[in-house]
């Protein structure tokens, strides 16, 4: 499944769709996308640091989305949890290990797991899919790089920034290892027929590329 | 206030215990009320009358308190158990998001132990709707009585239904 202009995206009331923004950090940023009662298309996001924000549509700035293929009957389910959590938007801490932060939902309540200090845009989508029961990737196969250290760290030094608590910064900074969620990469599995779900680190890469292509494409990068 | 919400109907079974002789204490077993979504109310306006109690005497309070923790637990268990019922058969997204949002307000206010799947009968759950408390609760599963159990009879209620088992219980399995 492709993407397409988030502003021209169709959804039925059982669907839910992943949409992807370009990001002043790099590497993209993500959100989910459902349908409220009454038919309200609205977008849940977590921003930045204890900022998770739900958003009726349309959004001013430009945004691609994809469906993420579920099953219909079951779709229906993962909606209503979807709806909950966006219903009591919890104040999430931003932070970058993923992997760590595996099961950071018991419901709709956020509660970072031994070892986690929050989560980023992509992680935070990634495990509302998790507790809905909707694998993704296999995180195992992650692979760090070099690239997501100077990212990772550019992240500590804009929450700083942005006077988050220091001990938070510090916490967020010594889980820079170069482990990273890119939110290129769960867009291109969310893209994926459910078959090919959770799909690995290497098998997901020419598809995020794919996603990135598609975002340059549709919404001009900022300047 | 508890009495009348009994003759009101807001309670739809129960059995008031004992009441002693004093002025200022009465006592209701209502742990093993079944009440419908009214009922709440009249249980809350009844923890006010409590609280008044109480302060003539705190051991009524404390009373009253366990009490109506009990009956509230109670209330949270009906409701999940009435919208899983196979009379329950609105199944659209609203419909099952109130399911979901009832299992996630049990298990925050109760714990997991509070949703007991165990002994459902198929022939009387709405596959959806029990779907949907499975997939809310998975979080929980091993500590929800049942919960494995009941994946079987949402299995069995879902193919009484029409419903492919395979589409509504996607991961769950």
């Amino acid at each position: 499944m492709g993407f397409s202009p988030l502003c021209d995206f169709n959804l039925p009331e059982n669907g839910v769709a992943v949409a992807l923004s370009h990001s002043p950090l790099g590497g993209g940023h993500l959100g989910i996308v459902f349908n409220e009662t009454g038919g309200r298309l609205r977008l849940l996001e977590l921003r930045w640091h204890r900022d998770l924000t739900v958003t009726d549509l349309p959004v001013n700035n430009c945004w691609i989305a994809t469906s993420v293929d579920i099953p219909p009957v079951a779709a229906k389910q993962v909606v209503a949890k979807v709806r909950a959590i966006s219903r009591k938007l919890p104040k999430i801490n931003y932070g970058i290990d993923f992997i760590a932060a595996r099961g950071s939902f018991q419901g709709t309540v956020y509660s970072a797991p031994k070892g986690s200090n929050g989560l980023t845009c992509s992680s935070f989508v990634l495990e509302v899919f998790r507790t809905a029961v909707v694998p993704m990737i296999q995180e195992e196969t992650w692979q760090a790089s070099e690239a997501n250290v100077e990212w990772g760290n550019s992240v500590c030094d804009y929450l700083e920034r942005t006077h988050v608590d220091e001990k938070h910064v510090q916490a967020v900074r010594s889980d820079v290892k170069g482990l990273r969620l890119i939110p290129y990469e769960l867009a291109a599995a969310a893209s994926l027929p459910k078959e090919q779900r959770p799909i690995n680190y290497n098998g997901v890469q020419p598809l995020a590329l794919q996603a990135k292509a598609d975002l340059n494409r549709i919404c001009k990068i900022p300047v | 206030m508890a009495l009348l919400a009994l003759r009101n109907g807001l309670v739809t079974t129960g059995e008031v215990t004992s009441r002693t002789n004093s002025r200022y204490q009465a006592k209701a077993d209502l742990a093993h009320v079944t009440i419908n979504s009214d009922g709440g109310r009249a249980l809350y306006q009844f923890r006010s009358c409590g609280f008044i109690m109480g302060s003539y005497n705190s051991g009524v309070e404390r009373s009253v308190k366990v009490t109506l923790s009990a009956s509230r637990a109670g209330l949270a268990y009906s409701t999940v158990k009435s919208l899983i019922s196979s009379k329950n058969k609105s199944v659209e997204v609203d419909d099952l998001t109130v399911t979901a949002e009832s299992v996630l307000e049990a298990i925050s206010e109760f714990g997991p132990k509070i949703l007991n799947l165990s002994l459902l009968d198929s022939n009387q759950v709405q596959g959806e709707h029990l779907a949907t408390v499975l997939r809310t609760s998975f979080d929980w599963r091993d500590n929800v009585p049942g919960w494995n159990e009941a994946l079987q009879v949402a299995r069995q209620a879902l193919l009484r239904e029409g419903v492919d088992p395979e589409d509504a219980l996607y991961g769950l399995v």
